[in-house]
């Protein structure tokens, strides 16, 4: 009865299978409630269109905020965005982590062949995030446009869109993996992040103190999310300052893998 | 008096002490709303170094941001979500069979839940106050009136929020519903940009709606961009707007729960 | 070779001795105050391919913390697992092609998925082949009425549904050594006796079970093995039968006399048996210990005296020898 399959170490390719059967699965699911798909994506649609306004409606009054300009700021909120719907659709279950380790759902999925990690990622779609990928989108193209940068900056502006992604998806999971140690059903962490880089890193740096630039550059390196792409595009930063997003990408990952395989050490499960 | 709200009374104590079990939400909300109050800070000091905008200088945008902070953090930190999560999961059909009113319960609930964001008011205001020094009131009678606007805000946010956690008869979830509102919140009460930013068009908008008296109406009454009877004006409006939500709810709550009657919960 | 073997097994578990929530949190970090507490103390356990094990304990004994240890979610903190050979959770990948697990009070299925989905996602994370896949299914749904809820999703299922799927779930990889906590809690009797008869037909197929379960009509009618713990540690390891034939020395008839039964009167008369009135005035039933007399001697004299209307017998019953291992009053 040996299966054809069974591999004693997961390879890359059957990890990524695994990771895209399961997302979707839960795209497909997304038809059983129609309504809901609809008032969660114009949700995100509509955070965004007022983040829109905001900048039209202020720099009606403002010529530059700290020297940033109204398309740069637009490509700044619009990177944030999109980064922030991605990880809506491709990681909304991390954010079930805390949940999982009070009521010990984790058990099952330790004793499966695939990274826990992934399993729990990969346990919810949120649908906001069709809206605010899309808008997003839109928002950047504009900015992009309205701040005459020629498509010569088109590489580099998908660069920076594929590590916004990736460092907004690692940073996310390692907030999230908090909750291993510090035991509650909601990602505080992961959440403070979200809400405070929605509020300060859709607004230029040097705005802030110094210690801001320190801590969103170099501790939670937020700021190469959208901040470095955007302020390098735009001349506001040396250019050598790209090369910054995929190291900051790689080390977001594997402190975030790390993390959680931390916690999944000490994981005590519950009820014992 | 004392029989008559004693219900009332006891919903809201348990709402209160519910919320009071969730120490970390203090420090989240105190994070989060000072963290939004400093960016704010930061950006308005940068703009309005060089004058005045908009009417808004340096020290009145000071005193408005602070009122900001005070309304987002008691809307934003109230249990809207227990009364969601009693449509979504069928509770409804047990509180349905008490001898309550449903609506008012749960108003009691929620204003007891908004009650309990006080402490992290408190610690947010003092904190701003010693950083930033705002100006007081136009005039003592400016700073009464402001303080009833703030009262009136928690019936206020009662009727807006119940109202479209209703639509919860309608979908599955909660939570797009929540951010729906919460986006429109902030940005036509003016928490986010005043609205003498806006183009009039966009003004009138915000006027039409029952969001500017969550931060416009407060902070125009206490820098006194309004007289005394212009205060008494918006506290109309924003008396107005309450009972119109509230009785609204109860005409859409009418129709919602015969769905709920007809499909069993 | 044993397909698993545990050696002195022990699980402590360090709890924060503080308050919850934020502050709690915060304050511990500066104080670090722990209670420790042991689950599980030292236990020793070797099942051979093909063998049904029942696990049984008091709640709070243990089982459910051995069961997490032998399938790897746990770390121990003293001792050692290996099954087929590996640590079950450093190499818990490897491990996990080989094992099935179900915890009776949780599901594996993907709550907001159809059944069906859930069954192919695993399907494709055990990379199990399209043939035995579809064969699998056949057989499941044979024996446990799959078709009648693939397409439902799992949060509108019945809880004996969700059970005989998450079943579906624990053995759509055909494992070799399967762990089952709680398998019929909650259920119907009807939902019971499928369950057992599947469970049956496993074992009968050579798969390995180690079965956990308050009902013990699942631990009669699936295994032949049955370990005891109590407080952490073995109480008793050995065959069911064994254990039945060693602990129940003691039968009991049930009589149905024409009148009222005085009980005082009887103990006078045979004070060689155990006496107590029954549910109704007229019914008594008579202990005896099988070891000193045989049924014909006992039910010869007692018909012959008082000419019983009816008699029944009680069948021996393990759940009393449970009872009272866990009481202490017996030992091993």
């Amino acid at each position: 009865m040996a299966d054809t399959l069974t591999p004693d170490r997961l390879t890359a390719r059957h990890v990524g299978a695994v990771y895209r059967r399961a997302l979707l699965a839960q795209i497909r699911a997304i038809t059983e409630y129609p309504g809901d798909f609809w008032v969660m994506a114009s949700a995100g649609v509509m955070w965004n269109v007022l983040q829109f306004a905001f900048l039209t409606v202020l720099f009606a009054a403002v010529p530059e905020v700290a020297g940033w300009r109204y398309h740069e700021m637009l490509m700044l909120s619009g990177l944030l965005t999109v980064a922030a719907g991605s990880t809506a659709i491709l990681c909304d279950g991390i954010w079930s982590t805390g949940q999982m380790v009070l009521k010990g759902e984790i058990d099952y999925r330790m004793t499966r062949p695939a990274p826990v990690v992934v399993q729990v990622a990969t346990t919810h779609i949120g649908m906001q995030g069709f809206g605010e990928v899309g808008f997003g989108l839109v928002m950047v193209a504009y900015g992009w446009i309205g701040a005459g940068l020629g498509p010569a900056s088109l590489p580099l502006v998908l660069l920076g869109i594929v590590c916004a992604v990736v460092i907004e998806c690692a940073l996310i999971t390692l907030f999230c993996a908090v909750n291993f140690w510090i035991k509650g059903p909601m990602s505080n962490f992961a959440f403070v992040m979200l809400d405070l880089q929605h509020h300060a890193m859709t607004m230029p740096l040097g705005l802030f103190p110094i210690g801001v630039k320190v801590v969103t550059m170099f501790v939670v390196p937020v700021a190469f999310v959208n901040f470095v792409p955007v302020a390098a595009l735009s001349g506001h930063l040396a250019p050598w300052w790209v090369i910054g997003m995929p190291v900051a990408a790689a080390a977001s990952v594997l402190a975030a893998l790390g993390v959680y395989r931390l916690g999944l050490r000490s994981y005590d499960s519950s009820g014992h | 008096m004392t029989s008559a709200f004693a219900v009332d009374r006891a919903f809201a104590a348990i709402a209160f002490k519910r919320r009071l079990a969730y120490k970390a939400q203090w420090v989240v909300a105190l994070v989060l709303g000072g963290g939004a109050m400093l960016v704010s800070m930061a950006m308005w000091r940068e703009l309005l170094a060089g004058g005045a905008l908009s009417g808004y200088d340096w020290d009145s945008m000071r005193a408005y941001i602070i009122i900001g902070f005070v309304t987002a953090t008691v809307v934003f930190g109230a249990a809207d979500w227990q009364v969601a999560d009693r449509i979504l999961d069928g509770h409804i059909a047990v509180d349905l069979t008490k001898p309550v009113d449903f609506q008012r319960a749960r108003a009691a609930e929620y204003i007891g839940s908004m009650v309990s964001t006080v402490p992290t008011v408190l610690v947010g205001v003092l904190g701003a106050w010693l950083l930033f020094d705002p100006p007081g009131p136009a005039t003592p009678l400016a700073g009464l009136l402001t303080a009833v606007s703030f009262v009136l805000v928690f019936p206020l946010a009662f009727g807006l929020t119940y109202l479209t956690v209703l639509v919860c008869f309608w979908t599955k979830r909660y939570l797009g519903v929540m951010w729906l509102r919460e986006a429109l919140l902030g940005f036509f009460s003016g928490m986010v940009i005043p609205l003498a930013f806006m183009p009039s068009w966009l003004q009138a908008v915000a006027w039409a709606l029952p969001f500017p008296h969550f931060t416009t109406t407060p902070a125009a009454i206490y820098l006194g961009r309004v007289d005394t009877a212009g205060a008494l004006g918006l506290l109309a409006a924003e008396a107005a707007w309450t009972l119109g939500l509230w009785f609204g709810a109860r005409i859409v709550f009418n129709h919602a729960v015969k769905k709920v009657t007809v499909h069993g919960g | 070779m044993p397909i698993l073997e545990a050696r002195s097994l022990t699980k402590t578990f360090r709890r924060p001795d503080k308050t919850s929530g934020f502050k709690g949190a915060v304050k511990h970090l500066v104080q670090r105050k722990y209670k420790n507490y042991t689950a599980v103390d030292g236990i020793d356990l070797s099942i051979e391919p093909g063998e049904s094990v029942a696990y049984v304990g008091p709640n709070g004994a243990g089982k459910s913390t051995t069961v997490k240890l032998l399938t790897g979610i746990l770390r121990p903190s003293e001792g050692t697992v290996r099954v087929m050979g590996r640590d079950p959770h450093t190499e818990r990948i490897a491990n996990a092609h080989d094992i099935g697990v179900l915890f009776g009070q949780r599901t594996q299925l993907w709550w907001d998925l159809p059944v069906e989905e859930s069954l192919k996602l695993l399907k494709h994370m055990y990379g199990v082949s399209d043939a035995d896949y579809k064969a699998r299914i056949a057989r499941f749904d044979e024996l446990l009425d799959l078709g009648e809820f693939m397409p439902a999703l799992a949060r509108t299922l019945s809880l004996g549904q969700r059970m005989r799927a998450d079943l579906a779930c624990a053995l759509i990889h055909a494992p070799k050594m399967v762990y089952l906590d709680e398998p019929t809690i909650g259920l119907d009797i009807s939902v019971k006796d499928r369950l057992r008869a599947f469970l049956r037909e496993l074992v009968d197929g050579g798969t390995t079970l180690l079965l956990t379960s308050h009902d013990l009509a699942d631990i009669e009618e699936v295994c032949e093995r049955i370990v005891v713990i109590d407080k952490g540690a073995v109480a008793y390891d050995g065959p069911i039968q064994q254990l039945k034939a060693h602990y129940i020395t003691t039968k009991a008839v049930n009589l149905f006399l024409e009148g009222p039964a005085d009980v005082d009167e009887l103990k006078l008369k045979f004070p060689q048996y155990e006496w107590a009135a029954g549910e109704a005035p007229s019914e008594v039933t008579v202990t005896y210990e099988s070891r000193h007399f045989t049924a014909a001697e006992v039910l010869g004299g007692l018909t012959a005296e008082l000419a019983p209307r009816d008699l029944s017998l009680s069948e021996p019953s393990i759940e009393d020898v449970i009872r009272r291992l866990y009481a202490g009053e017996l030992t091993k």
